[in-house]
């Protein structure tokens, strides 16, 4: 096989000749033009970003799938976004606040947003698309909403159907701010062009494959009161979708792309050493965790069991091996960075591997061997989780299976408690609480079945719903239920994953700006 | 030979309709909840039922089938992918062409360097350019096609710059995809064009054309080689449809958005009517492909339409 | 007069010793056919012999080329690619090869049937195979396997599909030539039940295209699997099935290329021994190729 012998000799570095590539294949290159640095004043002219995942239609109406699209917040503008201390900051949305403990809010927005084409944005507007939101049904925050009504041109009040921390900041960040009469003007709906207040232009979309901007000289914000997703310092900027890993870092290494945004580390590992690129490390609000199934037939309704399956695991190990080391290990089922999180918790044993206790464990229980299902999607990090996660089971003698499928099946399984004894997950919560993931998976009430793993526990609930009012959401309170979850090992926290940016140097970065997830907040981000 | 035509044409109606039902049937035994997907995992039990509702998956199978059925056939309606909420008339509108360039290339490069080496190794038999080109089209169909894009990838784009290593645009972004999966195709347009050939050469008035002291490249070119393709023809349209429906892994790996990525995604999230439409639209050109062989066929080999013609007949008479 | 029956047998014996006698003389098939046995037996042997076991992960050795502790190095949890690829054989091969045995065997009597009894039998059943040619066979096979789900056994049912439409073609042909033969006409004058007349007489004498079908299907159906684990249906880890191994590998592929390269050779070679074979008896059975 001399061809490998020849590609693998040029390890993962290839200097001279990725600059040999990158002209070539810039000018082989299909949207944007060539990019070298130009002298820019304060922006650097262009940009070309690699992403993992896109949208096949540009709809504000989104449900879950896909919507964390790199691009969203450049193509659309949010009423509140978070900023790099987590906290939410105003962008359409001027002030907001509940004057009854947190059912009801008033919102206002400013009085001068206008969208690319001129149009005012008013109350209404904002009003009408929740209730359109809520029609279609798809991002569940929009489901939470009682009522919505305008209060006049530049406000209105929401009232939300129960009084949950953490609630308003969700609605608020997930309304795409647009025109109600831009939107019905539009032929498909948005579908491949879109008119919005961002202040950047869309130029070019090719579905499943590439999407470009360019800023645009009338956006409405006084620059002292930008929004940091809203700064605009890079002239023209394109994503493109690539799904492979190894291509992303090829694209990045032939200079088709000038960043990689969520690189999959094991790819990423190879640009370390090279001072051509940098990387930034961010950390994901989500982590890997592990649920016993609640459903009292099974094996995992032993505590002793539960708590020998939690010493047994290595969280390190599973970094390692899974993230390729770009990680670091969870002290509660949420992963840290989401609001409520208490730093206290690092410091605490939270069943640290410890095979001897374990075992000790197991004897107690009366584990007689018995076949313990682990349910898993196909997704290539999960199926490593799980095989980590199996090695050290069997380690101690837990005759744990394996049962991986895909996704759509895995979505539909994964709340029914009988079918599996563990099943693993990667859930966080984007509005950046933590009370709001604990309500999804510990809730009874939340399914029809239980909780989201068939469980019935009336002091969970009890714990947990004492968390839920703002006055409510204090230090204790959720400290207790963190120690309910920790001594009754419902759940394990194993590994929160970092998240890998890398940037071609020849860029002239020269301020890197980041966002609440210590990720690179591109388009604000300060070039030479 | 026009009754020959409007007959199989007929025939793809039922051969349609037969897919229809195949694919419907077999997606409904699909475990998943579509609305369960569309919604997400934070949905609740009222949203879930909603959407439900509103796909019309409550109600019994005949009906569904009976529904979908008078929606794509009579109203001309493919309606929208649940998923994604696109039009899915649009979306294969967009894609199909860029799987379709794709078949193309791969076409191209199978045959263009399949047959050559077919007829090497035919008129040196059993010499060595007969074992050497066969062992080689063997290698080709032997090498997984994305191990063979992979290591393409970093020769083309990374070590010599020529090509570009993803994604669609001129037609450069063709090549090393179609190069990586048109090794099967090789392989198989060598033995077919090696075997035909040889039946070919064998035959009688190839010696006539010899005796008569026609030079041989001529007797290879222009006798040989023209009859020896009609057999090449047939395993040619086989061999399209057989790419066009094969073209997903290299989809996914060089990042192009054609109808093979499509229905990856489709299958992935249960959305029903992308892969039923897809798989539809995929067995109607797969079918008019051997159609236009078929005739092909017919139009280049006088023997076959005077079979044709002859049943024709023997109908008539008999 | 000859009974028919003796008749027929001896044509039987005859052919099949010609046949051998052919193939021994074809170098490359018998390559072919020696390298496919050696992979059977040491897949067979494969849990005795691998020095490693086959899911025996070790994090402090990830990604390590070639090197005589682990000869064909590890891959990213540390499994030792060598006993990985070895222990594979048995899920890559079995399915290659039973999923093709059903195929063919499904295949040929449906053929078999068809090209007997003609008419109307003959008429609906080649409809309903168009119907499945008519789909391309990836995509068939994806949507089975999307709803079987995945597993070993799972997969070879959705790889079945795929060559049943053309063996149940090729018999048929062959069987529509071989039944306007005297010696059918024979045992049907002397009351020979129709089954047995099919199983007995037709189809041993028709099948030979089949053989070179079924071989050349191995090798694809190897290759099939891989692509079905590329998506994500086929089989579930921690199993080495290569496919899957390559799929999981792919990421790798500029930093360890090792992870990528030792499946993949192990299935060209597989499929490379198989097309030798079945050319080989190609050309054994077809007497007009012999120059």
């Amino acid at each position: 096989m001399a061809l490998t012998l020849l590609t693998a000799c040029g390890s993962g570095t290839g200097s001279t000749q990725a600059k040999a590539g990158s002209t070539a294949a810039a000018k082989a290159g299909s949207t944007a033009a060539s990019g070298g640095s130009s002298a820019g004043t304060s922006g650097k002219k262009e940009l070309k970003v690699g992403i993992g995942i896109g949208w096949d239609t540009l709809t504000p109406f989104r449900g879950n799938i896909g919507n964390d699209a790199e691009f969203a917040h450049v193509l659309y503008e949010s009423l509140a976004v978070q900023d790099s201390t987590s906290k939410f900051v105003p962008c359409v949305a001027k002030s907001w606040n509940s004057a009854d403990g947190g059912t009801t809010y008033d919102v206002e927005i400013y009085d001068y947003v206008k969208d690319s084409q001129g149009n005012s944005i008013k109350a209404s507007d904002i009003v009408w698309f929740i209730q359109e939101a809520q029609k279609a049904a798809q991002k569940p925050i929009f489901s939470q909403v009682a009522s919505v009504e305008a209060a006049g041109d530049y406000k209105f009040t929401v009232k939300m159907k129960k009084s949950m921390v953490g609630s308003i900041e969700n609605l608020l960040v997930d309304t795409f701010v647009i025109s109600k009469s831009a939107y019905e003007a539009s032929s498909d709906k948005f579908a491949s062009n879109v008119v919005s207040t961002s202040p950047y232009l869309m130029k070019q979309f090719v579905s499943g494959s590439s999407i470009s901007f360019e800023k645009r000289s009338d956006y409405w914000q006084k620059p002292e009161l930008t929004a940091p997703t809203s700064k605009a310092n890079v002239d023209k900027i394109t994503y493109k979708i690539i799904t492979e890993a190894s291509q992303m870092g090829i694209s990045l290494e032939t200079g088709d792309i000038d960043i990689a945004r969520r690189i999959d580390p094991n790819t990423g590992k190879q640009f370390e050493k090279n001072d051509k690129y940098k990387i930034v490390m961010g950390h994901e609000p989500h982590g890997y965790q592990l649920f016993f199934s609640g459903d009292p037939s099974k094996a995992v309704n032993s505590l002793e069991l539960r708590q020998a399956i939690c010493y047994c695991i290595d969280s390190q190990g599973v970094i390692d091996g899974a993230l390729a080391g770009y990680g670091t290990v969870m002290h509660d089922v949420c992963a840290e960075g989401l609001v409520g999180y208490d730093e206290a918790w690092n410091s605490e044993d939270y069943y640290n591997y410890n095979v001897e206790k374990a075992k000790e464990l197991i004897a107690k229980s009366g584990y007689k061997g018995e076949k313990l299902s682990l349910l898993s999607t196909s997704s290539t990090t999960f199926q490593r989780v799980a095989q980590i996660m199996q090695g050290y089971m069997q380690a101690v003698g837990i005759n744990c299976t394996l049962d991986i499928r895909d996704n759509a099946d895995y979505t539909a399984s994964r709340l029914d408690g009988k079918q599996y004894d563990i099943v693993i997950n990667h859930v966080g919560s984007t509005s950046g609480y933590l009370a709001a993931t604990w309500s999804i998976r510990f809730d009874s009430h939340a399914y029809n079945t239980g909780d989201a793993t068939s469980r019935h526990d009336d002091k969970m609930d009890e714990l947990l719903y004492k968390t839920w009012t703002l006055n409510g959401y204090t230090k204790d309170n959720i400290n207790e239920v963190h120690k309910y979850l920790k001594d009754n090992a419902i759940a394990y926290g194993m590994a929160q994953p970092q998240v890998m940016d890398i940037y071609n140097s020849k860029i002239g970065m020269t301020k890197e700006v980041l966002n609440e997830r210590g990720q690179l907040e591109i388009t604000a981000c300060e070039f030479q | 030979m026009a009754r020959y035509v409007v007959k199989r044409l007929l025939w793809l109606i039922p051969v349609i309709l037969g897919v229809t039902v195949l694919v419907f049937t077999l997606m409904s035994f699909c475990p998943g909840d579509p609305a369960q997907i569309i919604l997400g995992s934070t949905a609740t039990q009222e949203m879930l039922d909603a959407k439900r509702t509103e796909l019309g998956l409550n109600q019994p199978y005949l009906i569904r089938l009976g529904s979908f059925i008078d929606q794509i056939f009579i109203k001309h309606q493919m309606g929208n992918s649940w998923s994604t909420g696109m039009s899915i008339a649009a979306s294969i509108r967009e894609r199909m062409p860029r799987t379709f360039m794709l078949t193309i290339v791969m076409m191209i490069f199978s045959f263009g360097i399949g047959i050559p080496l077919g007829v090497m190794a035919a008129t040196h038999q059993n010499k060595w350019q007969d074992s050497v080109s066969m062992i080689f089209a063997l290698i080709g169909i032997s090498i997984p096609s994305f191990w063979l894009a992979m290591l393409l990838v970093i020769l083309f784009s990374i070590k010599l710059g020529w090509l570009p290593a993803l994604g669609i645009g001129g037609i450069q972004y063709y090549i090393m995809p179609a190069l990586a999966g048109s090794t099967g195709g090789i392989a198989s347009a060598a033995r077919q064009t090696r075997s035909s050939m040889l039946d070919v050469i064998r035959a009688d008035y190839i010696t006539t054309a010899r005796s008569k002291g026609v030079p041989e490249r001529q007797v290879i070119m222009r006798h040989a080689l023209k009859n020896a393709l009609i057999p090449i023809i047939t395993m040619a349209g086989t061999h399209f449809g057989k790419t066009l429906g094969g073209t997903m892994v290299l989809e996914t790996i060089f990042a192009i958005p054609g109808m093979g990525s499509l229905i990856i995604s489709a299958v992935n999230n249960r959305d029903y009517p992308v892969v039923q439409i897809g798989a539809i639209y995929m067995a109607i050109l797969f079918s008019l492909c051997m159609l236009g062989v078929d005739l092909l066929y017919a139009a280049v080999d006088p023997r076959i339409k005077a079979q044709y013609a002859g049943r024709k007949r023997a109908k008539k008479n008999g | 007069m000859a009974v028919p029956e003796i008749r027929n047998k001896h044509r039987n014996n005859s052919e099949m010793h010609r046949v051998m006698r052919q193939l021994k003389k074809n170098k490359l098939a018998m390559i072919g056919l020696v390298i496919f046995a050696i992979e059977i037996i040491v897949a067979i042997l494969s849990p005795y012999i691998i020095p490693y076991k086959y899911n025996a992960m070790d994090m402090t050795s990830v990604q390590k080329g070639p090197s005589l502790v682990h000869l064909f190095g590890t891959d990213e949890l540390g499994r030792d690619i060598f006993s990985r690829v070895l222990y594979g054989g048995q899920y890559s091969l079995t399915m290659g090869v039973l999923a093709t045995f059903i195929s063919t065997t499904v295949g040929m009597l449906i053929g078999a049937v068809s090209g007997y009894f003609g008419g109307k039998v003959d008429n609906i059943m080649m409809r309903i195979l168009d119907v499945i040619q008519s789909l391309p066979n990836m995509l068939l096979s994806i949507v089975i396997s999307a709803v079987l789900g995945s597993g070993f056994v799972n997969t070879i049912i959705a790889l079945s599909v795929n060559g049943l439409p053309a063996a149940a073609r090729m018999l048929r042909a062959q069987i529509m030539k071989e039944r306007e033969n005297e010696y059918i006409e024979a045992a049907v004058s002397i009351n020979c039940s129709r089954s047995r007349i099919i199983l007995n007489h037709l189809i041993p004498n028709s099948f030979s295209p089949n053989i070179v079908q079924a071989t050349m299907g191995v090798a694809s159906m190897i290759s099939i699997a891989a692509s079905l684990s590329f998506i994500g249906l086929g089989v579930q880890p921690p199993i080495p099935e290569w496919g899957a191994m390559l799929s999981a590998a792919r990421q790798f592929i500029r930093q360890s290329p090792h992870m990528v390269i030792f499946p993949g050779l192990a299935i060209a070679v597989t499929v490379l021994a198989l097309n030798l074979l079945g050319d080989g008896l190609r050309d054994a059975l077809d007497p007009k190729l012999k120059n």
